[in-house]
Formats: structure tokens, C-alpha cells, sequence
């Protein structure tokens, strides 16, 4: 059997290898599908389900739906895209997030992700739940206001710094990062060196005193909306349903893997 | 004063409900049926001060700006210089200082533009029922078909000012501890020079029609609060005029200097706040004189009759013709703010001019540290009067302690005492608050142009409500403005 | 099934008019529920294309300042839309008066009257105003919608408006005052 396996997205045909993951096949092909959770480079995890697309009609997470040969894959529809508002919005109705005075603001993938989907007001009441702020490290801080439970950082914090500094307790409502060995960040092994310190999509784990030294209009998303350079100003397939084939590593100019 | 408690405790605020600002004002009678007290109650409760605790100090330029959508800038660098100090930055780099100062003149000259659309309008400064003669007499100023244009002008000139340097045109980003994020690009600095020589001519014209107008009116100031009181405006050392940074000067009515405190950090020394039971607001005095004798007035008034001098050209020669009307002592009347503000128009444009010639402003050396600390005080001259800023950190640098001295709360008790003084003209012996009352009570406040919030309202709501209450608490009768009459 | 509510009229013995150049400014927060009823009534207006022909211009805001009077002193007629705290009927419309206040005694807020009176004072303008105030209830909370009441009453307002009586004014040049702004 080949290694290589076929798949419809949006009408576009597209070629990826067995092992990889529609998202993974994309990402290779230039098509942006909208993600929170999912960073290249780490381990898939498949909680945040903005990445949600349709698999012969059913809904999946892209980033662990390993490609299927044959299938059809919606990812750009209306439908989807109002999937996506409701986990953008009820990200931010579930935790205290003040973008007007937050540091990550511009560079935030949350806050990026909810302007490329057009949220605007919530639909939702804010919950307004307390959190504390763990700023006893001397170089790091966490503030579990932001945290949108991505795992980002305890999986790069385990994979890349060989360390695991960051884990999760509870469950549900009251699922949390927390500091291993359970107490607080400066009795942690984490280091302001840590790259997991980079990992974080929002403005909850951050380096301390490093606030608002970019300025407005050289942040991340100033220019160009989240998912931008993923495909969609570049490389992303013109024209609608003609089944125009693209080979992942030649139209991106890139070395097959 | 706020609470000294080191610990931080999570203060965890309800969803706030629509802020709604409107001034109170409640004139008590004695048993005589005569004006004893009028009291300005602000209403609202904004909670800034207790909220912030808990938060990290880097956020405070940024964070404290939400206080007000139309004069931010000084909250935002009055936050920065107090935060400065926590990392040890307060000796800025030449390029920060500079961009900072240009930021700072930027949004003062556009707020003070503002006052433009008022000048033609001699309704507003004496109410609408004022003596027709003392209206025409601006006849000059209301056939200048471009003065209010000129006005949009500057505001929009100043704006861009704002929008070069802290990034944004309302709650940018610009200042940071220890110094600027960002310095001005050259296509920047070129289009704000192309417009300087024009700005310099619109402030100068104004300048000259608020000197003939404050010349013209000053016989007929009538109830609105031409009373004597102490000043509180910062100096450079030398007691030139300097809105951006300087020493702590209190002068009282006769001109002669009270005090002047050259360490920003001790303002705790001299200030001290009173709280009263019917107002959120607090009273601030000087502590060398009390709080019957030792309260003060700040803005534009102030800083012109404090200073000895200002350092620039044009502006200078105005401040001397206009100490002139009081042979070189305070001016007190509450209607030569205008002027005064028109003096310091032209002066930040005359500031401007020389700042956008610096090559400094370009510059990419943009912060500096040293040793840290755990509290800071930052002073400056916001356009509607001296702005106190002081945070304290825990050794894991969030927030334990905010103390904001707006102001307009250092105007508290001389808005009072103008209200007190109106009420007591046009109320002692009657049973009835009269349309020519409410007028004279709105001329009154608006004298000290105060932030009481940035509200919007929706038709109906009320800005201001008059109250007559009789000595026992009673109201006798009450009247509301409104927004939409 | 309620009553159907009254509607008030204005104070002027004519009859309201939109005679000649006409501004509709709403004004107000969509992102705080039926405080976006002004410019919700804008949007509805310009969806029924009401501000199709030249001598008619439809804008929003989130607030009125003090620009606005520069851009009210270019036109002959101006309505102000804005919510309304609740009262018995849906919407109120009234002539602002003329020669009324001129502002509030405080620089950072600017109302219906004041505007028109530094449109008319500063700029020569003989502008005359409207205001239009639509009754909403719910103003605390965030969120991107109306209620059902006030959604009525917009529906009210709307169905007045267009029954107004208008006398078409040919293209003129644009008035003075927006001309010393653009140039």
C-alpha cells in the first residue's frame, strides 16, 4: 500500500503521507486552517477544536485526524467559521481578558483569532472567574487570567527543555496549568531561558518587565490578519472546485519530508 | 489616602454596569432660608485605585489610560514616570525624554485647541442669559469664519503628534519604564515641521482674541467666582514654566511662594487629602496650612500666575502683559483660564517648533535602567492641572498600592466654593432653582473645564441635577438639566 | 399582545420635514446592547436605501464631539438618533431648539444642542435639528444585539421616519464651512 494518501479540502485536492494529520497535509500545502492549540512542532493535543473541520460530513480536530485517502474536507465554510466564533468567544467570556491593558495585545493569537473571525461583542455572559497571578519567580509570570488551557507550554516545557515545569490539575470548570512540584513558579526548575516561555499564544505566561517594548505597528498582527502567511496571501490554490492537484513539497517549494 | 496594607488581596469587580456621569449639585439652606453650603457631589465610583492592586507595574502606562478617552496622554505619562522609577530609569536617554516631551506638548496643544470653539462662543463662558452687552462684545471673534475651523486643525495636528510618538491617536503605547518604545521617523517629523509655521499664526491670533476678550469682560465677572486662593503648579527649579517635569511650587494669593518642593517623591509631604461623607471625591490641601486654609486651585491659571517666567519668546511676553492685570500678582479671576490657556497654547507650539528641529527625536537609544525600587511618584501638568501618580510593587512587582491625584479633584474644593459663591447670589431667600441658576451654576463649573467621566448618555439621562435642600435635610425643590434640552 | 404604542410628533405647528440637505448622525455603542440603537437605526436606513439620493447622508459615531459641529454646519437639516432611557412611548422626536444651551459644563461631552449651536454660532450655519430618541432598556450589559422591545421600537421609529414628509433640494454646492475643511 502507498504511503501516500489523496484528500479533497474545500475542493482542492490535496496530497500528504499516510502518517500525517490534515493539518499537518495543509500546513505542507499552504492552506491555513485556523488553530489555537496547535503549534508545528509540537505533539498535537486536540483540545482547543478551533482546528474543527468536516470529514465526510463529520466534524473533527484537524490537528489529530490523521489524512484520509478518498475523503472529502470542509475547513473555509460559513458553518465552521460560526463554530469557531462560539470557542473564540466562549474563550474569552470563561477567563479575564482586558486587551486594553494587556501586553500581548497585537501579538495575542487569541485576540488575532477573534478579529479574523469577526468577533466583535460577546453573545455570552462573562463569567468574570478569579484567578490569581503567580508572579513569584523572579523573571516569570503567570497569569491564569489569560490561560486558555492550550497546553502549549507543558508540552514544550517537556519535549524541548526536557523539564516539565508546567502540568494540569482539576477538571471541567476548574481545570488549571499548574507549577510543578505544585507549589509556586520560583520554587519550579523554570528558567527565563525556558523556550516554553515562547510558547504561549497569549498573554499568559510571559517574561517578566518586557511589556510594550514593541510598538504598535510592528506587532505580530499590526499589517496582517492570523493565518496570513499560512497560505492565504501565498502559495493557497486559485479558482474554486476544478480539482487542480498540488503536491505538497513542490508547491511550496519546500523539501518533502 | 488609600489603604498601606502590603498584601495583595484579589479584588474581583462585577461586570461593570454603564458609567454614567453627571454632576450633583445640592445648595443647603439654613434655617434663615439662607445659602449655607453648596456642595458638587461626584457620583460616580470608578474603583481604579483598588482594582489595579494586583497587576503587574509595566502595565500601569497602558492600563491607566481607560480612565479617560479624551485627555489620556497625561495619565499615560504621568504613569510612566512614577513606574520609572520602580526600575531605575528615571534619567531617560536624551531621544526618550524628547520624544516624551513632544508627546506631552502634542496632546496639551490639542487640548487646548479645544477651548477654540469656545472663545467665538461668549454664551458659554457667561451663560446664555448674560448681559447681551458683554456678549457682543465679541462681535470680532464671531465674524472670524475661520477660527473654528483652525481649531479642528490644531486638534488634528496635535493628534498626529500623538499618534507619531505613543503609536496610537488615543491610548497608545509609547512610554514604557525607563524610557519610549519608539522614536519619530523622518517622513513623521517632515509632515508635522510642514505644518508648525501655520499652527504658530492660528495660536498667535487666538492668543490675541482671548487677551481682548478677558480685557473687555473683566469688569463683569459678576458671581462666577473671582476669588482669591492658593496655587499649586510644578516649576523647573529655576521657576520656569515646565509641564512636562518639574519642583512641587505652592503660592498663595498675594504671589508669594508658600513652598517648593524639589523631590517629586515627597509630594506626601506637602499634599494631603481630605475625605468628606457626601463626595467619592477627596479634597486635597497643603499640609502647612490645614484643610480650612490650605486648599488650591490648579490648570492653566495656576501655572501661568506660579511660574516666574516662560522660556519661550512669545509665550513669555504674553504671560507679562498678562500679569500686567493684577501688577505682576496672581490673577484670580476664573475667566482669564482662557487667556491663560491661550498663552500656554502658544507656548507648546513655540516648544514643538524647537523640538521637531531636534535630531535627538530620531535617535534609537531608547531606554535605561539601574536599581530597582518598590515605589514611585510620577508629577506632571495634565492641560486641566497638576497629576499625581504613585505606585508601591511587592517584591514580585505587581501592584499593592495606587494613590491617583487627578486634576480635577485638586479643583474640588475651588469648584465648591465657586458653586457656593453662585448659589449664594442667585438663591438666598428664594424657594425655586431658576433656568438663570442652573446657567450661572454650569458657567461656574465649567470655568475649570473638570473630567468627571467620559460618559455618553443616552437622551434622558442627566447631567446635571440641582438640588435645594432645606437645614434639615429636607429637598425643597430640585431641577434637572438634560442632556437633550 | 400589547396595545400599539403612541407615537409623539414634534413641537413645530408645521409638522416635521426633511427638507433640503439632511444628516442623520446616530450616535451610541452597539457593543452595549440597545445602546446601539442609533446607529442601528442608521444601518436600517441605509439598507432600505434611504440615503440613496445625493442631498441625503447617513453617518455614525460612537459619541458626539466637538467636530461634529463642523460637520452638522454642512447641511440644512440634521436628526440625531440616539437610545432613550424607557419611558411610555417607543421614540421621541423633537426639534432642538434653537439658541438652547450651548454645551455641558464640562468640555468632554458635547449633546444635540450644543452641537447645533456651535454649528450656527461658529459657522454660520443655518442648519436646523432633530433629535430622535429611541426608548431602550437594557444598557448594562455587553453584547452585540437589541432586545426584543427595543428592536419594536426601532421598527416604530423607522416606520415614522419614512412617513415624513421631504422636499427634494437640488445639488448646491457644498456649504462654507465643510468647504474651509476640505479645502
Amino acid at each position: 500500500m502507498s504511503d501516500r494518501v489523496t484528500f479533497m479540502l474545500d475542493g482542492h485536492r490535496i496530497e500528504a503521507y499516510r502518517s500525517q494529520t490534515i493539518m499537518d497535509a495543509a500546513i505542507e500545502a499552504g492552506v491555513y486552517i485556523p488553530r489555537l492549540c496547535h503549534v508545528p512542532g509540537l505533539d498535537p493535543w486536540g483540545s482547543c477544536r478551533v482546528c474543527t473541520v468536516k470529514v465526510n460530513g463529520r466534524p473533527c480536530a484537524a490537528c489529530i485526524q490523521p489524512a484520509m485517502d478518498g475523503a472529502t474536507v470542509e475547513n473555509d465554510t460559513d458553518e465552521l467559521n460560526a463554530w469557531r466564533r462560539e470557542l473564540v468567544e466562549m474563550l474569552f467570556v470563561g477567563g479575564n481578558h482586558f486587551c486594553m491593558s494587556c501586553e500581548k495585545s497585537g501579538n495575542c493569537e487569541l485576540q488575532a483569532m477573534a478579529y479574523r473571525l469577526g468577533v466583535t461583542a460577546p453573545t455570552h455572559p462573562y463569567l468574570a472567574p478569579e484567578r490569581d497571578v503567580d508572579a513569584s519567580h523572579p523573571d516569570i509570570m503567570l497569569d491564569h487570567n489569560r490561560c486558555i488551557l492550550c497546553a502549549r507550554c507543558v508540552r514544550t516545557s517537556r519535549d524541548l527543555d526536557g523539564k516539565q515545569v508546567f502540568g494540569f490539575v482539576y477538571r471541567g470548570a476548574e481545570r488549571r496549568i499548574a507549577v510543578d512540584p505544585g507549589v509556586r513558579l520560583k520554587d519550579s526548575e523554570a528558567d527565563v531561558t525556558d523556550r516554553a516561555l515562547d510558547a504561549c499564544p497569549v498573554g499568559a505566561l510571559l517574561r517578566k518587565r518586557q511589556g510594550f517594548q514593541v510598538p504598535v505597528g510592528g506587532r505580530a498582527y499590526d499589517h496582517e490578519p492570523i493565518g496570513a502567511t499560512d497560505g492565504e496571501a501565498e502559495g493557497a490554490p486559485d479558482g474554486a472546485s476544478d480539482g487542480e492537484s498540488l503536491e505538497p513539497a513542490a508547491s511550496a517549494g519546500r523539501e518533502a519530508s | 489616602m488609600t489603604s498601606q496594607v502590603e498584601s495583595v488581596e484579589r479584588i474581583v469587580i462585577e461586570p461593570v454596569t454603564r458609567v454614567e456621569g453627571h454632576g450633583k449639585v445640592t445648595v443647603h439652606r439654613d434655617r434663615e432660608g439662607n445659602v449655607s453650603e453648596a456642595r458638587l457631589h461626584i457620583v460616580e465610583f470608578r474603583g481604579f485605585e483598588r482594582f489595579i492592586q494586583g497587576r503587574p507595574f509595566w502595565e500601569m502606562p497602558v492600563a491607566v489610560q481607560r480612565l479617560c478617552g479624551i485627555c489620556p496622554v497625561s495619565h499615560h505619562l504621568c504613569a510612566a514616570k512614577a513606574v520609572d522609577r520602580l526600575v531605575g530609569g528615571e534619567d531617560l536617554t536624551p531621544t526618550a525624554l524628547k520624544i516624551r516631551r513632544l508627546m506631552h506638548y502634542g496632546q496639551f496643544f490639542q487640548s487646548h485647541a479645544l477651548h477654540f470653539f469656545h472663545l467665538a462662543s461668549p454664551d458659554l463662558l457667561f451663560g446664555a442669559d448674560a448681559d447681551p452687552d458683554v456678549r457682543n462684545v465679541l462681535g470680532v471673534a464671531v465674524a472670524h469664519p475661520d477660527l473654528a475651523r483652525q481649531g479642528i486643525l490644531m486638534r488634528r495636528w496635535g493628534q498626529e503628534i500623538i499618534r507619531a510618538t505613543a503609536g496610537k491617536k488615543v491610548h497608545g503605547t509609547g512610554a514604557i519604564p525607563g524610557g519610549v518604545n519608539k522614536s519619530l521617523t523622518l517622513a513623521d517629523r517632515d509632515a508635522l515641521v510642514a505644518e508648525v509655521d501655520t499652527m504658530l499664526e492660528w495660536s498667535r491670533a487666538a492668543l490675541a482674541l482671548a487677551r481682548a476678550y478677558t480685557m473687555d469682560n473683566l469688569a463683569d465677572i459678576g458671581p462666577y467666582g473671582d476669588f482669591e486662593s492658593n496655587y499649586v503648579a510644578l516649576v523647573r527649579s529655576d521657576g520656569a514654566l515646565d509641564i512636562y517635569d518639574g519642583e512641587l511650587r505652592a503660592i498663595d494669593a498675594r504671589g508669594e511662594v508658600i513652598l517648593q518642593e524639589p523631590d517629586n517623591q515627597a509630594y506626601l509631604d506637602v499634599i494631603a487629602e481630605e475625605v468628606r461623607p457626601w463626595s467619592y471625591m477627596k479634597f486635597p490641601y497643603l499640609r502647612a496650612l490645614g484643610p480650612e486654609k490650605g486648599w488650591y486651585r490648579v490648570g492653566p491659571l495656576a501655572r501661568i500666575n506660579a511660574c516666574d517666567y516662560i522660556d519661550t519668546p512669545e509665550a513669555e511676553a504674553a504671560r507679562v502683559e498678562f500679569k500686567a492685570l493684577a501688577d505682576g500678582r496672581p490673577v484670580h479671576a476664573a475667566m482669564a483660564y482662557h487667556w491663560a490657556r491661550m498663552i500656554e497654547l502658544l507656548h507648546c507650539a513655540e516648544v514643538i517648533e524647537g523640538l521637531l528641529g531636534d535630531v535627538d527625536l530620531l535617535g534609537d537609544d531608547l531606554t535605561t535602567s539601574g536599581t530597582r525600587r518598590r515605589e514611585g511618584v510620577g508629577i506632571l501638568e495634565a492641560p486641566r492641572g497638576t497629576l499625581f501618580h504613585h505606585y508601591r510593587v511587592g517584591e514580585d512587582d505587581l501592584v499593592t498600592l495606587c494613590n491617583l491625584i487627578v486634576s480635577t479633584t485638586s479643583n474640588n474644593e475651588g469648584m465648591n466654593r465657586s458653586v457656593t459663591s453662585v448659589a449664594r447670589h442667585a438663591m438666598d431667600g428664594q424657594e425655586q432653582i431658576t433656568e438663570a441658576m442652573m446657567n450661572q451654576v454650569e458657567v461656574a463649573i465649567r470655568a475649570y473645564d473638570p473630567c468627571l467621566s467620559c460618559a455618553t448618555h443616552a437622551l434622558g439621562n442627566m447631567p446635571l441635577v440641582v438640588e435645594l435642600v432645606d437645614d434639615g435635610g429636607a429637598v425643597i425643590d430640585r431641577r434637572v438639566r438634560s442632556a437633550a434640552s | 399582545m400589547t396595545a400599539p404604542r403612541p407615537v409623539t410628533g414634534t413641537q413645530s405647528e408645521n409638522g416635521p420635514r426633511l427638507d433640503g440637505r439632511v444628516l442623520v448622525l446616530g450616535y451610541g455603542n452597539p457593543a452595549r446592547l440597545d445602546d446601539g440603537l442609533g446607529p442601528a437605526f442608521c444601518e436600517a436606513l441605509v439598507a432600505d436605501g434611504w440615503d440613496a439620493p445625493e442631498y441625503r447622508t447617513v453617518q455614525t459615531a460612537m459619541q458626539l464631539h466637538i467636530e461634529h459641529a463642523a460637520e452638522v454646519a454642512g447641511y440644512d437639516l440634521v436628526v440625531f438618533v440616539d437610545a432613550m432611557l424607557p419611558g411610555p412611548e417607543s421614540f421621541v422626536f423633537e426639534v432642538v431648539q434653537p439658541g438652547a444651551r450651548h454645551a455641558e459644563f464640562t468640555t468632554h461631552s458635547a449633546s444635540p444642542a450644543g452641537i447645533l449651536g456651535l454649528a450656527r454660532g461658529l459657522f454660520g450655519s443655518e442648519v436646523r435639528g432633530y433629535t430622535l430618541g429611541i426608548r431602550g432598556l437594557e444598557f448594562g450589559e455587553f453584547g452585540e444585539y437589541l432586545g426584543g422591545e427595543a428592536r419594536r421600537n426601532l421598527d416604530d421609529a423607522l416606520q415614522f421616519f419614512h412617513g415624513l414628509p421631504a422636499r427634494a433640494e437640488a445639488p448646491v454646492r457644498r456649504a462654507a464651512a465643510a468647504e474651509m475643511i476640505h479645502g
